[in-house]
């Protein structure tokens, strides 16, 4: 019994104590997530890859009509962009999806080893850097810049707001590094590279042309700035030719990679994005009804198809087929039943809705356009040898070559979308289409030569006039080139105060016709940036929509619309 | 630490074992006089000497006595002390008796040790049989509803077979669940539930773990509420641990057999109102404005309704001809035509079924002297009030111990669940979502209901319908979802006897479960990511692994002191997995197979963590009226950081009988009075992967591009562990020959060094960061009181057993810079934990008033929101309570339950939804903007005008206001408050009395059976959440106790819940 005992003991003792032995040995590995990617093991291809799929998500297409109201380009049903809503949208997307990973990609390459023959990846992130910090401080005007997306050991949680004019001085000193840094003879980013495929010669030319873009942009608060921007480019260094966009087309393999306005069709049901063609963008483009821009039919469809006739689904009728445009601000009233909707106005043509389109950072016919506006202000160094007229002219022929471009692109994507979908008796009224249906549309909406030629010999067609007039000229067709991207059509016409975009003038909207300058900072900021935010807005003043930002400066901008609200017809009984 | 720790322990088992030195066996077997059943605990002593141990679970000892002894002398908790003689004898047998006025209660405590209550320096409440049985709820947790103090049982949106929260005595962690440990029967089993739903989840509620056991198993259930009581079970007690102690086989003649009959049927209790004179559209308009002639030529118009007149501010139901959807129908023209008239009243309710619940258990049961042995069956199947709503649960458990020998006890259990469920609904307030009441509360009151099901049963489409999200038909026929789950929780235990003072329990569990959910959308469902068709399989793998080793004393140290002493080692090791195959876009319509995707998204998730601990505990009793007891634990958890794995926690309490010590005290007045105390730290870990970070990637690729990118989390590299610490005082107080019995407790605790991810401006290139930060304070008052009031020599009593408790959080601090955590979101408003203020604040915008008072009205004549938002309320109940009254007429009982929750707001997405889209009875004020009387052709009187001033600035800036005189349209009266998201709107007073139960019961006398087979049947009728005696739903039909999930923050939200059932269930238990 006795002995008993003490094996006992024994026993008890090596359990009691086995099992505490804090063998904390594989703690580490219990605790190391499998599914996570090590620093070390990271590819910053892949990372680059997965940054510049936000070109589609952010240019243009996705946010449509939120922008358009305030450059001509579209109307949305309720402008409410522009509410009293916070939209913090972009704020996220660049910062979470761009900016991060960009300047991680940058950091991870600066660790290694080898980081000289890594210099095209760093330089090519730092173009992408640039454009996307470009449109975050136009949006918003002040925002954290130097204090964002360090490493996360040395992160800085409450960064402070950096001033919209230091941003603008650091971006001009990236974008001219960047160029500068870029070497042929060494590796590129490759197939991971949607943009260019590693092609280092057409960054550069991207790296340029978005400095003079940002040039132009600063040269009413600081000429001499946009002069010191402009002076050490040449034609050579800049994109000329269509092949030189800077695009990402969608990708029809997984529908969140789709062109958003397609996807939405989907997702809510419903053919409908109560997004028009804006009032602007169709006076333009009917351009005094002389003979009409040859691309209309590309934008915008007439109020009732000509090539099916009838009547409109809400029963009015137009018996012209017209090209109609609605203004920034019109809402439905109670005198006019639905003035302003489906049916009465233009809707944005099917060729953007298509799953697969081309989103781009920028496109040569904004240069040419850039350049004319230069050569008009004198500050196009000597080295450029045309007119303002040649290149306004060099634009919209780069303009329609594009157009062209476009339309090939998603004509072969048409049948699906209308048979499927638009002419569908799940998603819309009517009969439904064939292919046939389908043929005779494309080519009603086909870009035609002789159009072209004809459209050459009209007034829109050569500047004239004064210097403003010319540049209302530029900015216009500027805005026709630059459609769908919508933000920076905003730009232009915050800038420049062109085009006229028709407002009409509706006191009970929150902002009582006036314009705005720029969206309010995130509401959460208030909370978790606090005194960042509140340093940043002892600077404005008010976190107001209508604050002006550094470079928006221009006395005249708003031009003034000459816009009618028009009387309705008499709807159809 | 650890080092010096070990040598004492060494050098503690050292010690005893040099005692272990004794001369003569004696043995024998404690009963109760009573009943004949063995007594447990029955303290054994040789007379005038510190040698003694106490009786074992099956009533035995056996005890080594020094030459020379006299007698032992036997002593248990209200029963009277027998002293022995020992003479000869080797064997001594006793029967106690009940001595009439001191209690004898045993609850059993931490680490499944049963303790007197007397002896406990904490609050601890237990709910027995008799409040068990019969009182069939599917989820055993929901028994302990308005039953216990200080606890709050809160079901979720899921429904009868859905998860349950519990949140005891406040929440304590920031942003865990806050949910109590399960023990049954010594392990601890896991709680978790898959997939319940969050504000925009679109998911079912797939029940949670304890759901799974049979209620006909369970024995009692235990509260251990604050941390002194649960110090020993770690971090994971540190919300509380429930235990559940299961039924296990007796000791008897033959075989018992218990035969148990439950069918309960669920009627709804409410559903949510709307209102029944205006169809969709907008601006109050007469007309849709604009007409099509059908047939062609008849002169016959009818208005058209487009799809996106979604809202129902529209005309009235009067009767008009209308087309809805001029293409839903092409194959017959007329079919598309609609009158509209108001619907039904019951159209809304008729589309719900009654729900339907049977569970049928069997249990066999028997022992002789070493072995005891039970197995039980069970099937339990539910209807749910949604139609093609299934599930059903089966059960086996088989418990056996048996005596090996003198020394050795060998106990195990295994129970093993199937859980099947089939077209559980959908939960969440997504849009196109599957979630009927969102569905209803959203919907036009234009079409029919059977309007729908005609054109989903003809066409097997769901349309598109204006104001209809989705056809409900269409959710209920073609959205599937099944789930199966099985689980064996098992558990060995073998029980040593070293010594009669001695004894090393060695003790094995594990709990494990795989739950598959497969999802599926046909071709063409509504929103992009189900229109190709799409299937997503579910796969989670839980398992839990825990052993421990404990070694007790128990010894009475001199005929005045007795030690009880453990010390234990305990190892648990989780593991957690989900793997996801979500495959869109299908080859071949119609095959539900992942196969058959042309897009597949895998996802899995594996983690694991593993915690290892010591502990000791010890409890002196001075002359059984004075009790110390004392613990220490120390953790090693894998989750924390490496150089923070170890974290130590002590607890310490004291009670004081003085009514024992005092025997001066008339038992007749004051028949028991006790007073307690605690102090506690209990220490607390976090889930793993807190401390590491890096790239994620995804089986997505872009134009055959791999896609990589950084996380956004930054992780803290020297994670440390939570810490809650309380104290708490209480008396128990019994009077008149109790039949009067006061328990109060007060106490008082804080959670400091809190693991939150806390939020961080995106700007800074991360959207959060872990930190150690934060406190919260949690202070509270629990009372129960138990009444006899009457109790008459014909075998009448009537029993009050109320409970009462209040708990006052507040959140002291948060991480530097952090002034508020968002902790929850629903009817535009969030919940929030903000510094300086109480857990669960309601925030958001309310209606922006002038100095008055009055509220301010825009020139568009809508209500204007507030420029910031503010606190709307608080979700946490300023009291919650019980009252039980029980009749009892010899065999007859009845018994009223009844559940206060006093004090708290919900944030209501039922009244958000039902603003904004026009569809509650409220929205119909002053929608009269456009009518015509029909009768005369002039325009009604316009009444659209809110109460309220307008704001006029001057030219000089000078503020002056004036009555609103500006009529508008529904929209701007009503829509608008929830487009401008003036949530104040949208808070309610939460506050309920809910008739909770009543319960009839009448057991047969046991001489009328004597010529059938039966020992014993017992027949019982329930009825269950049967009204709201007081509510404050505004008549919206809804319920002010639902909840989207189990998760702490979303306690006070209100979203789109299934409609509140009544439950009556029909007992029968046979005992042979």
């Amino acid at each position: 019994m006795k002995k008993l005992n003490k094996i006992a003991l024994i026993v008890i003792s090596s359990l009691v104590l086995l099992l505490p032995n804090a063998c904390t040995d594989r703690y580490e590995e219990y605790n190391t997530d499998p599914s996570i990617i090590t620093a070390e093991l990271v590819s910053v291809d892949l990372m680059f890859t997965n940054v510049v799929t936000g070109i589609p998500e952010s240019a243009g297409y996705g946010n449509s009509g939120d922008y358009g109201s305030y450059c001509g380009m579209s109307k949305r049903d309720d402008d409410n962009s522009f509410s009293e809503q916070d939209a913090p949208g972009e704020w996220n997307f660049e910062y979470s999806k761009m900016l991060n990973n960009l300047s991680n990609i940058i950091q991870l390459i600066d660790g290694k080893e080898n980081k000289d023959e890594l210099v095209n990846k760093t330089a090519i992130a730092r173009i992408m850097k640039a454009w996307s910090v470009s449109k975050l401080t136009d949006t918003y005007g002040d925002v954290p810049y130097s204090e964002s997306c360090l490493p996360a050991e040395i992160a800085v949680l409450h960064p402070k707001y950096d001033t919209q004019q230091s941003i603008y001085t650091d971006l001009f000193k990236e974008l001219k590094e960047a160029a500068a840094q870029l070497d042929e003879s060494k590796e590129s980013y490759g197939p991971a590279d949607l943009v260019y495929q590693g092609d280092v010669a057409k960054w550069r030319k991207l790296a340029n042309s978005l400095r003079l873009r940002l040039a132009l942009r600063v040269r009413y608060v600081d000429a001499a700035l946009a002069t010191a921007q402009i002076s050490d480019l040449n034609m050579a260094g800049l994109m000329t030719t269509v092949n030189d966009d800077a695009y990402v087309l969608n990708n029809n393999d997984f529908p969140n990679h789709q062109n958003p306005r397609f996807y939405r069709i989907i997702n809510y049901g419903t053919i409908s994005e109560s997004v028009h063609c804006h009032q602007t963008l169709i006076d333009i483009l009917k351009n005094d009804s002389i003979h009409m821009d040859p691309r209309i039919q590309i934008y915008a469809d007439t109020v009732m198809a000509p090539w099916k006739g009838g009547i409109s689904p809400n029963g009015y009728y137009f018996p012209n087929y017209e090209y109609r445009g609605s203004p920034t601000l019109a809402v439905n009233s109670a005198t006019y039943k639905y003035p302003w909707g489906s049916g009465t106005v233009s809707d944005i043509s099917d060729f953007w809705r298509v799953p697969v389109v081309a989103p781009a950072v920028m496109k040569c016919s904004e240069v040419y356009f850039a350049l004319a506006e230069a050569k008009l202000a004198g500050i196009l160094p000597a080295g450029f040898s045309g007119t303002a007229n040649d290149y306004y002219q060099k634009g919209i022929d780069a303009a329609i070559e594009w157009a062209k471009w476009f339309y090939n692109l998603t004509a072969p994507q048409m049948s699906d979308l209308m048979i499927n979908y638009v002419h569908n008796v799940n998603y819309s009224p009517g009969t439904p289409w064939t292919q046939a249906d389908v043929d005779q549309y494309l080519e009603y909406k086909k870009i035609k030569d002789e159009d072209v030629v004809a459209f050459k010999t009209t007034p829109i067609y050569t500047l004239a006039g004064s210097a403003e007039q010319q540049l209302e000229m530029i900015i216009n067709q500027k805005i026709v080139a630059l459609y769908p991207d919508e933000f920076q059509g905003w730009c232009e016409y915050r800038r420049t105060g062109y085009p006229r975009v028709a407002i009409a003038n509706d006191g009970s909207s929150v902002l009582k016709g006036v314009v705005p300058r720029r969206q309010p900072w995130p509401t959460v900021e208030e909370q978790i940036n606090s005194e960042s935010y509140q340093d940043a807005l002892s600077r404005y003043g008010k976190d107001s929509k209508l604050t002006k930002m550094w470079w928006d400066v221009n006395p005249a901008a708003p031009h003034p619309s000459d816009f009618v609200f028009p009387t309705m017809p008499t709807p159809y009984q | 630490m650890r080092k010096q720790f070990l040598i004492t322990l060494i050098l503690f088992i050292g010690i005893l074992g040099n005692v272990i030195a004794q001369q003569r066996t004696l043995s024998g077997k404690v009963t109760s006089a009573e009943d004949g059943m063995p007594l447990p605990g029955v303290s054994v002593v040789v007379s005038g000497t510190a040698v003694g141990t106490v009786t074992s679970g099956t009533g035995d000892y056996s005890l080594k006595v020094p030459d020379g002894s006299e007698s032992l002398s036997f002593s248990f908790i209200g029963m009277k002390t027998q002293t022995i003689q020992i003479g000869e004898l080797n064997t001594i047998n006793v029967s106690m008796e009940m001595t009439s006025e001191i209690l004898n209660e045993v609850v059993a405590t931490a680490l499944g040790i049963k303790r007197e209550t007397k002896a406990l320096g904490f609050a601890v409440q237990e709910i027995g049989q008799e409040d068990l049985s019969a009182s069939r709820e599917i989820n055993v947790t929901n028994f302990l509803t308005a039953k216990v103090a200080g606890v709050q049982i809160q079901k979720t949106a899921g429904g009868s077979t859905g998860s349950s929260a519990i949140t005891i005595r406040g929440a304590k962690s920031l942003l865990g669940n806050n949910q109590p440990l399960f023990v049954v029967d010594g392990v601890p089993i896991t709680n978790i539930g898959h997939s319940s739903g969050g504000t925009f989840d679109d998911r079912q509620d797939l029940g949670d773990g304890v759901g799974d056991l049979n209620s006909e198993d369970v024995e009692s259930m235990t509260v251990l509420k604050g941390p002194s009581a649960t110090a020993l079970y770690g971090a994971r007690g540190s919300n509380g641990v429930i235990l559940i102690t299961t039924k296990t086989g007796k000791k008897r003649k033959g075989i018992g057999v218990e035969v148990n009959s439950n069918t309960s049927i669920e009627t709804i209790n409410q559903v949510p109102t709307f209102q029944n004179y205006y169809a969709n559209g907008y601006e109050d308009t007469n007309i849709y404005g604009s007409f099509i002639e059908i047939p062609e030529g008849s002169g016959m118009m009818y208005e058209t309704m487009d799809t996106w007149h979604g809202d129902t501010y529209g005309p009235p139901l009067d009767g008009r001809r209308t087309i809805v959807d001029p293409y839903v129908f092409p194959e017959d023209m007329f079919k598309k035509t609609l009158v509209l008239l108001p619907q039904p009243a019951n159209n809304v309710r008729d589309f719900y079924n009654s729900g339907l619940n049977t569970a049928n258990s069997i249990a066999i049961s028997g022992g002789n002297d070493k072995t005891i042995a039970r197995l039980s069956i069970s099937n339990n199947t539910t209807k749910g009030i949604v139609p093609n709503w299934k599930t059903s649960k089966q059960t086996i458990v088989f418990s056996a111990s048996s005596e090996v020998t003198d020394y050795l006890t060998f106990e195990g259990k295994v129970n093993y669940v199937h859980d099947e469920g089939n077209q559980r609904p959908y939960m969440g307030e997504m849009y196109q979502g599957g979630n009927f009441p969102r569905i209803f509360a959203r919907m036009s009151r234009t079409i029919p209901l059977p309007f729908l099901k005609e054109y989903y049963e003809t066409t097997g489409e769901a349309g598109n319908w204006p104001g209809i999200s989705i056809n409900p038909y269409y959710v209920l026929n073609e959205l599937k979802n099944e789930d199966s789950k099985d689980r064996i929780i098992g558990q060995i235990s073998a029980t040593l006897k070293l010594a009669p003072w001695l004894s090393l329990l060695g003790r094995a569990g594990t709990d494990f479960y795989t739950q598959t959910q497969k999802r599926t959308w046909p071709v063409g469902a509504p929103r992009s990511e189900n229109h190709g068709g799409r299937i997503v399989n579910d796969i989670y793998g839980v398992k839990d692994i825990n052993a421990d080793v404990i070694l007790t004393a128990n010894k009475a140290l001199s005929n005045k002191f007795n030690l009880n002493a453990s010390l234990g080692s305990s190892i648990l090791y989780q593991q957690r997995d989900h793997t996801q195959l979500d495959g869109r876009n299908f080859k071949a319509d119609g095959v539900f197979d992942i196969a058959n995707c042309i897009d597949i998204y895998p996802y899995t998730y594996i983690s694991k963590k593993e915690m290892q601990s010591v502990y000791a505990t010890a409890q002196l009793a001075y002359n059984n009226y004075l009790f110390l007891d004392v613990t220490g634990r120390n953790d090693w958890s894998s989750a924390l950081g490496k150089d923070n794995y170890s974290f130590f926690y002590p607890s310490v309490s004291a009670g004081f009988v003085f009514t024992d010590a005092f025997t001066s005290i008339p038992g007749n007045i004051l028949s028991f009075g006790k007073i307690r105390g605690s102090w506690a730290q209990v220490g607390n870990d976090s889930d793993p992967y807190l401390t590491m970070n890096g790239y994620a990637s995804t089986t997505e690729t872009y134009a055959g591009q791999g896609l990589t990118w950084m996380n956004s989390t930054i992780p803290l590299l020297d994670l440390k562990n939570e810490l809650t610490e309380s104290w708490e005082i209480g008396t128990d107080l019994r009077f008149l020959n109790n039949r009067i019995n006061l328990d109060l407790t007060y106490y008082n605790g804080k959670t400091t060094n809190q693991i939150i991810p806390v939020n961080v401006t995106n700007a800074s290139g991360y959207s959060n960061v872990v930190i150690n930060a934060g406190e919260i304070q949690n202070k509270g008052i629990e009372a129960t009181l138990g009444l006899t009031p009457v109790k008459t020599a014909s075998g009448f009593t009537w029993e009050i057993n109320a409970n009462w408790s209040r708990n006052h959080s507040k959140v002291v601090s948060l991480a530097p810079g952090i002034e508020t955590i968002t902790i929850g979101s629903g009817g535009s408003n969030i919940i929030e934990a903000r510094v300086g203020e109480a857990y669960g604040n309601i925030v958001g915008y309310a209606y922006k008033t002038a100095p008055d008072g009055q509220r301010i009205v825009n020139s568009s004549g809508g209500y204007v929101p507030t420029d910031a938002q503010q606190v709307l309320g608080n979700t946490t109940p300023d009291w919650i309570g019980g009252l039980n009254n029980t009749f009892t007429y010899k065999r007859l009982s009845l018994n009223i339950l009844l559940d206060f929750v006093q004090g708290n707001e919900i944030t209501s997405s039922t009244k958000y939804n039902e603003t904004a889209s026009g569809t509650g009875v409220w929205t119909t004020w002053g929608r009269r903007l456009h009518d015509i009387d029909p009768a005369t052709g002039e325009q009604l009187p316009l009444v659209g005008i809110l109460p309220g001033v307008q704001e006029i600035t001057d030219a000089n800036g000078n503020i002056t206001y004036e009555t609103n005189t500006v009529a508008t349209d529904g929209q701007t009266l009503w829509a608008n408050r929830a487009w401008s998201e003036i949530g104040e709107e949208f808070v309610l007073d939460g506050s309920y009395i809910s008739l909770r139960e009543v319960m009839l019961s009448y057991s047969i006398k046991p001489s009328l059976l004597q010529k059938t087979p039966f020992a014993g049947i017992t027949l019982s009728a329930v009825g269950r959440n049967l009204a709201y005696l007081e509510e404050h739903m505004q008549g919206m039909g809804i319920s002010p106790e639902s909840a989207p999930n189990t998760s702490s923050g979303y306690a006070g939200v209100e979203v789109l819940s299934l409609p509140t059932t009544r439950t009556w269930a029909f007992n029968i238990k046979l005992n042979f």
